[in-house]
């Protein structure tokens, strides 16, 4: 992965780590975030498709090595 | 319910866009602020996205006419009497809505829905210093209002389901999205792009990569975005994010504390494309 590659992964992962938090304090569900963010930020690739797309255990796996090199936000 | 005629508190630039959009879906509204420019203003707002259609012959000059006839304006509340349905759109000040909030509850029939288009306060908060929390809402529309699809809908504590649903019916009947949503800090939309800009600035800081290459990087069809985060802080404004961080950090506490940047741009003044200068540099306009 180049530096290009890893700046996306993060910024797309921290929305993932902050959006299943967002989702399990049930603000609101999961499919209903991703079209928030679909309609109110244009986002191709909202938190939950984007998960889908990496993989579900490949995304557990990437926050628990982000959240070791990056910090606390994707804990 | 069906809306026959809306009230809009506040004309500034998102009160502009809300009259367009309303009377676009062939309902009158009527502008209340408190000085004669800012309601001209925000007629003027409604009035350029018409006349752009007008001259892209999307619209003809009648059809022009009949949709700003719909607009009034007022600096009392007397003709909120009438509506059924109000929107405020005034500055993101909690004292300021609550006294507006107040002003509506003495103003408008006992049938009226109050929602406030705040894009960060709390509903509950806002609905206060009112004994009709029951018809208080959020209900927050994106910039561009004529552009972006989504409203989100907020419940407060108090919020009856009711007065919930008559904002979602208003929304469709504007022909936008409306999602539901808790009255949690930065709903879903503002915390998310917060959690997004807060990383993007923490690789910029770790030396990935400069904030215009992280931009670049964000636009390119692997990642999709419309513009990059950096550029979309500019634009938003320095001051409306650092308000809406700081309540995020509040309310999360470290992981989505105010980025450093954030902190020194507000505090220089460099509060983005309007102040010519922001995360970039921009030519005086």
């Amino acid at each position: 992965m180049d530096n290009r590659e890893l700046a996306v992964s993060r910024i797309l992962t921290a929305v993932v780590s902050e959006a299943r938090k967002m989702a399990a304090e049930g603000v609101a569900a999961p499919e209903d975030i991703d079209q928030a963010m679909t309609n109110g930020a244009l986002f191709k690739k909202p938190p939950f498709a984007y998960t889908l797309e990496v993989g579900a255990e490949a995304m557990d796996a990437r926050l628990k090595e982000y959240a070791a090199k990056y910090g606390k936000q994707f804990e | 319910m069906e809306v026959k005629r809306i009230g809009i508190v506040g004309a500034g630039v998102m009160g502009g866009e809300i009259a367009f959009v309303a009377t676009q879906a062939g309902i009158p509204v009527v502008m209340k602020d408190v000085e004669n420019r800012f309601l001209e203003a925000g007629v003027e707002k409604a009035r350029q996205i018409y006349a752009f259609k007008v001259k892209r012959r999307r619209m003809t000059q009648e059809e022009f006419d009949e949709k700003i006839k719909l607009i009034s304006t007022t600096l009392e509340y007397a003709p909120f009497a009438e509506v059924d349905f109000v929107i405020e759109a005034v500055p993101e000040n909690l004292e300021l809505k609550q006294r507006v909030f107040a002003e509506l509850e003495a103003a408008c029939g006992p049938g009226t829905v109050l929602a406030s288009n705040t894009s960060a306060l709390s509903i509950t908060a806002i609905a206060a210093k009112t004994g009709c929390a029951d018809r208080v809402a959020g209900m927050h529309f994106f910039n561009p209002v004529s552009m972006m699809r989504l409203v989100e809908v907020i419940s407060g504590e108090g919020t009856s389901e009711s007065t919930a649903a008559a904002v979602c019916a208003l929304a469709e009947a504007l022909g936008k999205a409306p999602i539901r949503c808790k009255d949690s800090a930065g709903f879903i939309v503002n915390r998310l792009l917060c959690a997004a800009m807060m990383e993007a600035i923490r690789c910029e800081a770790d030396g990935l990569l400069t904030r215009a290459e992280i931009d670049n990087a964000l636009v390119k069809p692997d990642a999709g975005l419309p513009i990059g985060l950096f550029k979309m802080a500019d634009q938003l404004g320095i001051d409306l994010l650092y308000k809406v961080m700081k309540i995020l950090e509040g309310a999360f506490g470290e992981r989505l504390a105010v980025p450093g940047a954030i902190e020194k741009l507000y505090e220089e003044g460099a509060l983005g494309v309007k102040a010519g200068r922001g995360f970039y540099e921009y030519g005086q306009s």
